[in-house]
């Protein structure tokens, strides 16, 4: 581990410490004093589980049994824990994109739906807590920013957690299809230099997949994560011939953060969310939660419901939902415009 | 009328005692609120510093960087991180004109004075008069917002702080998002202190505030934990002010080049045997080939004993000393190597 440089990255030469700094823990002992704000949150929130893991958290928002929670952490077997204990099957019943809200409903007809409040309440400085389905919130922290729209880099829906080849695109060749370009010294790393992919090739499949455009890649890389072994067929024309092969490859994926100074110091130390970018508009907070423990409501020291927690986004902050945007959504996906095709 | 003015009274005359018995939050406490009353009172207090010290917290925009800075007086002076103003790599010609963007949005030029790389403290000075439609205090008289300095020296661990600037560069309609903790480290030597306010990437040069909004720190470096953000004290400012707003270039990017490297480090963690370069003897640790130090004769090995003609304790006196010089000076160095002592006349050059 080297001590990072807050613009240019610099190894140091140094191992820091991998204890704690100091007995300072003042920020993790919030959390209780906001169990009476926070109480009646508590009961409209929920622990989701997915294949019997914990996968997020949800907000109940309809008595008749609705609840919102972080859709792109759903998957498999869906179950939903209320805070008196009792579980229940739940049904995905639609997923909106752009939020990433995912809609559930269960057999239940006598919740208490959260009241949200404006989203400019949630002024910044204000002390916040994320409340699980214990009497103690799962997290606390303080407003940084206000409601603000995403643009740019952030505002554009990707899996933060897909995998990487390591390959810059040679863009003078694009428009004969995917070809590598040269490797650069940031991609020392690159996994598929390290499979022996070489600058020239072209790539003609990714897991059986016919690839055209750097799109077609992003979208099968998209799919995975970090870790996954994919086959790359690749077209080489060798040196001073005409002589053509075709030669197939595994690469095992790297992550983002080899490759992209920001991606590697928003993940130094804490989990991120896979999805955290694309969202409509987003107060800022700096609770540090953990990305299963998304999805739920986040309350202030009054109890006033400022959004939904939608996704632990960077080293330095976790992002809110508010009602502003949440509440078009749910009429559409209680509407079911955004229906989950059924697996 | 007269009953609507009853009922007023009737309200103040309720509400009075409730103001009075207020808890307050002691902005010098080392510990945890206790009850929701004094969550509340550390909550109010944060507001208020955060309104008053916004307006002075800038994003600044050098080649192709974005980092973070703080206004520190009306006149324009702006502290931030000396590699926000440095260029990549440590070659060429280094632009001395950065570009401010203020809370609001607007944007102004400064230039960049003095920097010290090896302490990571630069300052800045605004070039353009204040916005005539600026709406801060003091503006029609054309002064700029800017914070206090506070005393980095006297901070104790785990005094709660807070952190602005601009994580990721500046965003559109976001104002420096706030960052709360508690100081995590802190040292009286002028080494980097450390809290648990989390920074990354562009946060660089932003300020460390106390609640009073008194300016404690410069936002440097982080480490792999969230506990790991590392400030420089603003002390280190203080120190070499003059220095920096006439412009010199101190610590390893010095104008006039020996090279030598020293012993002691502050770039270093608790588990370092290294001393602080405050209180390391300067030792010549290694000679860079092909240096003023070596055509003058100095060896890795060799204890300085007296620099520029005079003596010198620590490794950072001899920065100090460096700092400000200029290619072509010749300096007189005295070392001990082994039982012998030596003299050497040494003509400083420009870094390669």
């Amino acid at each position: 581990m080297t001590r990072i440089l807050l613009i240019a990255i610099v190894a140091c030469g140094f191992a820091p410490a991998a204890q704690a700094q100091g007995d300072v823990n003042g920020k993790m002992s919030l959390t209780k004093l906001f169990n009476d704000a926070a109480a009646i949150a508590t009961g409209s929130t929920v622990r989701v589980r997915c294949d019997g893991r914990d996968a997020a958290l949800g907000t109940v928002v309809d008595s008749k049994g609705y609840i919102l929670t972080k859709g792109s952490e759903l998957h498999g077997n869906i179950t939903v824990r209320l805070r008196d204990g009792s579980a229940y099957d739940a049904e995905y019943v639609g997923y909106h994109e752009g939020s990433d809200l995912g809609l559930l409903k269960i057999d239940a007809f006598d919740l208490a739906p959260v009241n949200f409040v404006a989203a400019k309440v949630a002024e910044a400085g204000n002390m916040v807590a994320a409340p699980g389905i214990e009497s103690e919130p799962v997290a606390a922290g303080i407003i940084s920013a206000g409601n603000r729209k995403l643009y740019g880099e952030e505002g554009v829906i990707r899996n933060g957690n897909k995998g990487y080849l390591g390959i810059i695109v040679d863009r003078s060749r694009e428009k004969d299809g995917v070809f590598v370009g040269e490797y650069t010294k940031e991609q020392s790393s690159s996994p598929a230099k390290k499979a022996k992919i070489l600058m020239g090739d072209q790539i003609v499949t990714l897991q059986e997949k016919s690839i055209k455009k750097f799109e077609d890649l992003a979208e099968v890389l998209n799919k995975h994560k970090p870790g996954d072994k994919v086959k790359v067929l690749v077209r080489r024309r060798e040196k001073d011939s005409d002589t053509v092969e075709e030669l197939s490859f595994e690469v095992k994926l790297g992550s983002g953060a080899q490759f992209n100074r920001s991606e590697f110091q928003n993940r130094m130390g804490s989990q991120l969310s896979g999805r955290r970018s694309g969202f409509p508009s987003v107060i800022t907070t700096d609770v540090v939660i953990k990305p299963s423990d998304c999805g739920g409501p986040l309350v202030d020291l009054d109890g006033r419901v400022v959004g939904i927690m939608i996704a632990r986004a960077g080293r330095v902050e976790s992002w809110v939902l508010p009602k502003e945007e949440i509440q078009p959504i749910l009429a559409d996906l209680k509407a079911n415009k955004y229906p989950v095709k059924k697996q | 009328m007269r009953s609507r003015s009853a009922a007023c009274l009737l309200l103040i005359a309720f509400a009075t005692p409730v103001f009075a018995d207020a808890v307050k939050w002691d902005v010098s406490r080392t510990t945890a609120p206790d009850s929701v009353e004094e969550l509340k009172a550390l909550q109010a207090t944060v507001k208020n510093m955060v309104e008053k010290t916004t307006p002075a917290t800038v994003a600044i925009r050098y080649e192709v960087g974005a980092g973070s800075g703080v206004i520190v007086s009306d006149d324009g002076l702006v502290l931030t991180a000396a590699h926000v103003v440095s260029r990549r790599g440590n070659t060429g010609k280094q632009s001395n004109r950065a570009i401010l963007q203020l809370a609001d949005g607007s944007t102004i030029r400064a230039l960049v004075l003095g920097r010290n790389s090896r302490m990571d403290s630069a300052m800045l000075k605004i070039t353009d008069k204040v916005p005539k439609n600026a709406k801060w205090p003091g503006a029609s008289e054309g002064k700029w917002p800017h914070v206090e300095l506070g005393k980095s020296a006297d901070l104790k661990k785990g005094q709660w702080v807070v952190a602005l600037g601009h994580p990721g560069g500046p965003k559109k309609d976001r104002r420096a998002p706030v960052r709360l903790g508690q100081m995590v480290k802190v040292t009286e030597t002028g080494s980097r202190i450390a809290s648990d306010c989390t920074l990354v990437g562009g946060d660089s040069g932003g300020p460390l505030f106390d609640l009073n909004g008194k300016l404690l720190g410069i936002h440097s470096s982080i480490g792999n934990d969230l506990t790991q953000n590392f400030h420089v004290p603003i002390n280190n400012y203080e120190k070499e002010w003059e220095r920096l707003r006439r412009g010199d270039t101190i610590g390893a990017r010095a104008d006039g080049w020996i090279g030598l490297t020293l012993a002691g480090n502050d770039d270093r963690d608790k588990n370092s045997k290294e001393l602080p370069r405050s209180e390391a003897k300067p030792l010549i640790e290694a000679v860079t080939k092909g240096s003023p130090a070596e055509s003058a004769g100095l060896k890795a090995g060799d204890l300085i004993l007296e620099f520029k003609g005079e003596k010198v304790n620590t490794s950072e006196d001899i920065d100090q000393m460096l700092g400000g010089s200029k290619p072509g000076d010749i300096l007189l160095v005295k070392v001990r190597r082994g039982d012998d002592l030596y003299e050497f006349e040494v003509t400083l050059d420009k870094r390669k």
